[in-house]
């Protein structure tokens, strides 16, 4: 199918926060409570509208698999988006942000954008880790901030596509090198149709005067 | 009969060739386990292997207590904590939709799954849980049915696994990179398209490798996958006992020290990481980067090599010389592909075969598990052996049937390898009725000259020896066998070989033809295997996952290329095809492609021996 772009996002964070959940209420739009657990990496796709803009999110959801993210070093360095993901419920997977955060900064391109996520939302009796402390930790690294539910699919669509709007609008600023793959973003194949049409590929550069 | 009457596990390769051609009925599965995962040492009588098991499953129990003692409360160290939490969050999302494990999240089975991957990583500080081992244990507890042996099974396989879930993840990358060789090498074109859309690193494979495909199948077809590609391993009893701790561990650990010694970098995982991708980066920057890698990558699969070389050479289980074309031009994908489909169609006749062996133990009034296996028709498993042996040695070429036109089954084999499977099962449905692959019935012809339609049990007993191969050609056979023999470096299995090659062909001239052809095929199928190592290296030591891992990318290279899938739409198809792969193509297509490679390292090995200087 055809897009305008395509950004990579990749969802990290600790195991069992909801990290395939949250890409397959996304992807699929359902909420599996028996998953498999993630070996590795899997792979979700879908297309979304910005802008008039056809905007395919791939994402890499990975697991907490050692040996496979010693093998991934390229892993964060294509992405333009992360989503960062602990669970409202478990404070250790909150505690581990900044390890997990540390980690992304070091190895990925600086303007990627992340989105930091407290999951499970669903689950205010059993609520561990404050809204506010959330959000307080959000400010402090400039991340953007959100309380999902994978089951209830209450803010999902908006965490996954206000990350595409912020990657979007460094693209409108010309802050994304938008030529080179590296920083997560592709033109697509409508943008350069045929060789006949050459001029059009600076089509998503041209489409940054209507913001 | 692969123990003596006293129960010794006389013929371990056959018993390995067997279970390689057709898997294990699945009421035997238990115990033929316990011999394919290498718990019991060499030379235990039935008797002996019960008191060992007994031993075995009173020291498991031990180890447990020991550690259970520990969980209630405060007492627990901070490496249990982070073990058991771990463990606990993995064992309720895997294999939960099978029957075994479905039920409340406190069901025995599931406590059982925990017990043995809890004392499994506290028993082992090097390596501790990672994410992946409860799918490789789960398969394991189905089967045994009870915590203590699916443990020895469970210690057994990560003895061979273990480097998998390496933090250097230095194992992984061999397997990467042997799997990448060997897709550039039989498929140029899927290999260059992989490449040209950044998807070189093949990480959608990962799950493959790290749980040796367990997850890529129906369940049930997972447990007759694994048996087959253990079956291909070489034997490696313990010497001695099994281990079942690290060398490193002892009980106080357990019982003292809040914290083992290597836990302290384990226990926080991602602290670890950090420093780990740290040491990278510093190693990047200074350069030295790929170079490090290759060196690492190259280390490690010496040193897997190394635990394994003693022992491949002795084991080599696999006979079969097996004849199949070059897989990259169209016609012959047609061909596999087709053979592929009558592979599937004869899942019933399998079945059958399978019943009849069930009929046929039932006959022996025996008692224990053991003898289950010890009492296997001798003439049903020679069956088995023969069709196969015959089939991977005088089939799937044209010209080995055409060669043989006279005979007029044979034509009809040939019209049906153009035809629909239904056509073929009309035509010698009987005489494919004992063989898995379709591709072996010319074969079954050959040796049974004559016997038109033999119902199923007369012809599992024709299939013994004695029956099956004039004595006169045996000779010459043995001499000429030699060339089209696969990988017989045992001194031990030459006795094998020749009685599988006794039965194979019921005509000198035909084993010649078959050889000749054999000799041609090998040539142009050399190309391809050529640059590979040797089975010992390759794949760390199990080259079948690399050619299942090739045949699973093979069965969806057109849809790939002909849709020009991206990275992630390659990935999220493999993905959706988790538990839905067919195992019977798979399986067909992956011992073909294991047989050529075996062919050619043969063949490698002996030019090298008969000239010391290349």
């Amino acid at each position: 199918m055809s897009y305008a772009y395509l950004f990579k996002y990749i969802i990290i964070g600790d195991t069992g926060v909801g990290k395939s959940c949250l890409l397959l209420q996304f992807t699929d739009k359902r909420f599996q409570p028996v998953h498999d657990l993630t070996i590795g990496v899997e792979f979700g796709a879908r297309m979304i509208t910005i802008d008039g803009k056809q905007i395919k999110l791939q994402i890499w959801d990975t697991a907490g698999q050692e040996s496979f993210r010693s093998i991934t070093r390229s892993y964060y360095r294509g992405a333009a988006g992360a989503l960062l993901v602990y669970d409202i419920t478990r404070r250790d997977t909150f505690n581990h942000l900044t390890t997990w955060l540390e980690d992304a900064r070091q190895h990925s391109n600086s303007n990627m954008v992340i989105m930091l996520i407290g999951n499970k939302s669903d689950l205010e009796a059993r609520r561990d880790v404050k809204k506010e402390e959330g959000e307080a930790f959000a400010r402090e690294h400039g991340l953007i901030f959100m309380e999902t539910s994978a089951k209830t699919a209450a803010n999902v669509e908006e965490a996954f596509i206000n990350t595409a709007k912020e990657i979007y609008q460094k693209i409108q600023d010309g802050v994304f090198d938008i030529n080179n793959e590296a920083n997560g973003i592709k033109i697509g194949p409508q943008h350069s149709p045929s060789p006949s049409l050459p001029s059009s590929s600076g089509g998503g550069a041209q489409g940054s005067g209507c913001c | 009969n692969f123990l003596d009457s006293a129960g010794h596990m006389v013929k371990p390769e056959e018993f390995r060739i067997s279970i390689y051609q057709g898997g294990c009925e699945p009421s035997l599965r238990r115990v033929a386990w316990r011999h394919l995962l290498n718990i019991f040492p060499n030379g235990l009588s039935g008797k002996e292997r019960f008191e060992y098991m007994k031993k075995k499953e009173k020291e498991y129990l031990e180890l447990r207590d020991q550690w259970r003692k520990f969980t209630n409360g405060e007492s627990m160290s901070e490496e249990m904590k982070f073990v058991t939490s771990m463990v606990k969050k993995d064992v309720l999302r895997t294999d939960r939709t099978h029957r075994f494990y479905s039920g409340s999240d406190d069901s025995k089975n599931l406590i059982s799954l925990f017990n043995i991957l809890v004392t499994y990583a506290l028993t082992h500080p090097q390596t501790s849980y990672c994410q992946g081992m409860s799918d490789i244990a789960s398969p394991l507890l189905v089967t045994q049915k009870d915590e203590a042996q699916a443990y020895l099974c469970f210690c057994a396989t990560m003895k061979r696994l273990k480097n998998n879930f390496n933090l250097n993840g230095q194992a992984i990358t061999t397997k990467f990179k042997h799997l990448s060789d060997l897709l550039q090498m039989h498929d140029p074109e899927l290999h260059s398209y992989f490449q040209e859309i950044n998807a070189g690193d093949l990480f959608f494979c990962y799950r493959w490798i790290l749980l040796e495909l367990k997850r890529e199948f129906p369940f049930e077809d997972a447990l007759y996958m694994l048996e087959v590609m253990w079956s291909t391993l070489p034997p490696d009893p313990p010497h001695g006992e099994i281990a079942m701790t690290d060398e490193t561990f002892s009980i106080d650990n357990l019982s003292r020290s809040p914290c083992s010694p290597s836990f302290g970098m384990k226990q926080t995982v991602y602290a670890k990481l950090f420093a780990m991708r740290r040491n990278h980066s510093v190693l990047k920057s200074n350069e030295g980067e790929t170079d490090a890698e290759k060196e690492l990558a190259q280390n490690s699969v010496n040193n897997n090599s190394r635990i394994d070389s003693n022992n491949i050479e002795e084991s080599c289980p696999i006979t079969i010389s097996q004849e199949y074309p070059a897989m990259n031009d169209v016609e012959t994908q047609k061909m596999a592909a087709k053979s592929s489909s009558i592979d599937g169609s004869l899942k019933s006749p399998l079945q059958e075969i399978h019943d009849l062996e069930k009929d046929l133990h039932i006959q022996s009034s025996l008692d224990t598990e053991e003898r289950c296996i010890q009492d296997q028709p001798a003439s049903d498993a020679r069956g088995r052996l023969t069709l196969e042996g015959l089939g991977d040695t005088c089939t799937c070429t044209d010209e080995n049937v055409e060669k043989s036109e006279s005979d007029n089954e044979q034509s009809q084999f040939e019209i049906s390898l153009d035809d629909s499977p239904e056509t073929k099962l009309n035509t010698s449905a009987k005489a494919t009725a004992l063989v898995e692959k379709p591709t072996h019935s010319s074969v079954t012809d050959h040796s049974n000259n004559g016997s038109e339609s033999p119902d199923l049990e007369k012809r599992a007993c024709d299939f013994s020896p004695e029956n099956n191969c004039p004595k006169h050609s045996s000779d010459e056979w043995n001499s000429s066998v030699k060339e089209g023999k696969i990988i017989q470096n045992h001194e031990t299995d030459s006795a094998c070989s020749n009685s599988l090659c006794n039965s194979e062909c019921d005509s000198y001239s035909e084993a010649q033809a078959t050889i000749s052809n054999s000799m041609e095929i090998v040539k142009s199928v050399d190309d391809k295997n050529v640059g590979l190592p040797p089975p010992m290296d390759f794949g760390c030591g199990n080259p079948f996952l690399m050619f299942l891992c090739l045949a699973l990318l093979q069965q969806h290279r057109e849809i790939i290329l002909q849709k020009k899938l991206e990275y992630d739409e390659i990935a999220i198809m493999f993905d959706k095809l988790v538990r839905k792969h067919d195992v019977h193509k798979i399986l067909h297509h992956g011992r073909l492609l294991y047989s050529e490679y075996l062919r050619t390292q043969q063949k490698l090995k002996e030019s090298s021996e008969s000239d010391p200087s290349v």
